[in-house]
C-alpha cells in the first residue's frame, strides 16, 4: 500500500483493490473519491443532527454522498479498513 | 418412623413452597399449594408402602418431591388414570385416601396438571420441559439485520452551509486524520508507504477563486 498526497490529491495504492484517489474540490465544497471497487463519489459536508435535545455543536458530521446517503467514513471503513469515527470537531450549522 | 417421615415431609413442603414464593398455610391448615410436584417411585423399605412422604429436594429446592413406593404409585395411577385432582375435592379418590394417605396429609391439595398413565417407575412432572435453544437442532433465532449506517443520513436534506474557509478546515482535518489512520495501518501491515508533500499548486487555485 502506498499513499501520496500531492496537489491536494491523496493517492492510495491499496492492493488488492487498486488505487484510490481522494481530493478536495473547493469550488463546490466537496471531497471527491474514486474507488477502484465502487467508482467515483462526490461527498458533501453534512452535519447530522442527533435530535432536538442534542447540544448545539455536538452533532456528528460527515462527508456524505447525497445521491445514496453513504458516507466517506463508511466507505473507508468498508473498503480500506480505517476507522474514521469522529476524527474532527464538526462545524456548527450556519442557520442555527 | 412414620412420625419422623411426616416431619421431614412437612419441612420439605414449607421449604419448597418458600423457595417458590407461593403461599403455604401453617402445617395445621394445609389446604392448597401450587408447587410443582414430582412423583418419584422409590424403594424405601423403612417407609410403609401405604404412605406418601413429602421430602425436600437436595438438588432442586424449588421442586417438592413426593416419594412413594412402587405399590403406592401403582395404586395412585389405578385410582386416577386421567389426572390427579385436588384430593380434598375428589370424591372418587376415597380408595386412595384410605389406603395411601395418612389423615394429616389429606387436606393437602395437589395440583398436577399432567399425570398420564405410567408404566413402571418413571418420572412425571407438571413442568413442561423447554429445550428450545439448548440443542443445535432447535430453532436458532437469527439476529435482526443491522441497518446500514447511511440510513441515518438519508433524512439529511443537504450539505451544511459552510464557508470556503470552513470547508478547507474540515476537509484538511479529515484528510490529515485519514493519513494518520493510514500510517497507523501501515505500521500494522508493514506493507504501506506513506509520502506526504504539500503542493503549492493548490494555492493559485485559491487566488484564482478570490
Amino acid at each position: 500500500m502506498r499513499i501520496f498526497l500531492q496537489a491536494g490529491v491523496l493517492t492510495l495504492s491499496f492492493p488488492p483493490n487498486g488505487t484510490y484517489v481522494i481530493n478536495k474540490q473547493p469550488p463546490n465544497k466537496q471531497i471527491w473519491l474514486s474507488s477502484p471497487k465502487t467508482g467515483p463519489k462526490r461527498y458533501d459536508y453534512v452535519v447530522l443532527s442527533e435530535g432536538q435535545d442534542a447540544k448545539e455543536g455536538t452533532g456528528k458530521a460527515d462527508w456524505v454522498y447525497l445521491r445514496d446517503g453513504s458516507t466517506l467514513t463508511e466507505l473507508l471503513h468498508t473498503e480500506v479498513g480505517v476507522d474514521m469515527e469522529q476524527p474532527y470537531a464538526p462545524v456548527p450549522h450556519q442557520g442555527d | 418412623m412414620q412420625g419422623e417421615a411426616w416431619e421431614k415431609a412437612d419441612a420439605g413442603l414449607k421449604m419448597g413452597a418458600s423457595k417458590r414464593k407461593c403461599g403455604v398455610a401453617p402445617s395445621s391448615d394445609l389446604n392448597h399449594f401450587n408447587c410443582n410436584i414430582r412423583l418419584i417411585p422409590a424403594h424405601k423399605p423403612s417407609i410403609p408402602s401405604q404412605s406418601i412422604v413429602l421430602q425436600p429436594s437436595h438438588s432442586f429446592y424449588d421442586t417438592i418431591y413426593a416419594i412413594m413406593t412402587r405399590g403406592a404409585l401403582s395404586k395412585l395411577v389405578r385410582g386416577s388414570r386421567t389426572s390427579i385432582r385436588p384430593l380434598a375435592s375428589q370424591s372418587s379418590s376415597a380408595a386412595i385416601r384410605a389406603s395411601m394417605l395418612r389423615p394429616a396429609i389429606l387436606p393437602i391439595a395437589m395440583h398436577v396438571s399432567r399425570a398420564s398413565s405410567i408404566q413402571g417407575p418413571r418420572f412425571f412432572s407438571s413442568t413442561r420441559p423447554s429445550l428450545k435453544g439448548l440443542s443445535p437442532e432447535s430453532e436458532n433465532p437469527q439476529p435482526t439485520p443491522r441497518e446500514p449506517e447511511h440510513n441515518v443520513t438519508e433524512s439529511v436534506s443537504g450539505p451544511a452551509d459552510i464557508t470556503i474557509e470552513q470547508f478547507h478546515e474540515v476537509a484538511d482535518a479529515y484528510l490529515e486524520a485519514l493519513i494518520e489512520k493510514l500510517e497507523e495501518l501501515q505500521e500494522e501491515t508493514e506493507e504501506v508507504d506513506v509520502e506526504y508533500s504539500v503542493c503549492p499548486l493548490f494555492f493559485p487555485m485559491l487566488l484564482w477563486r478570490n
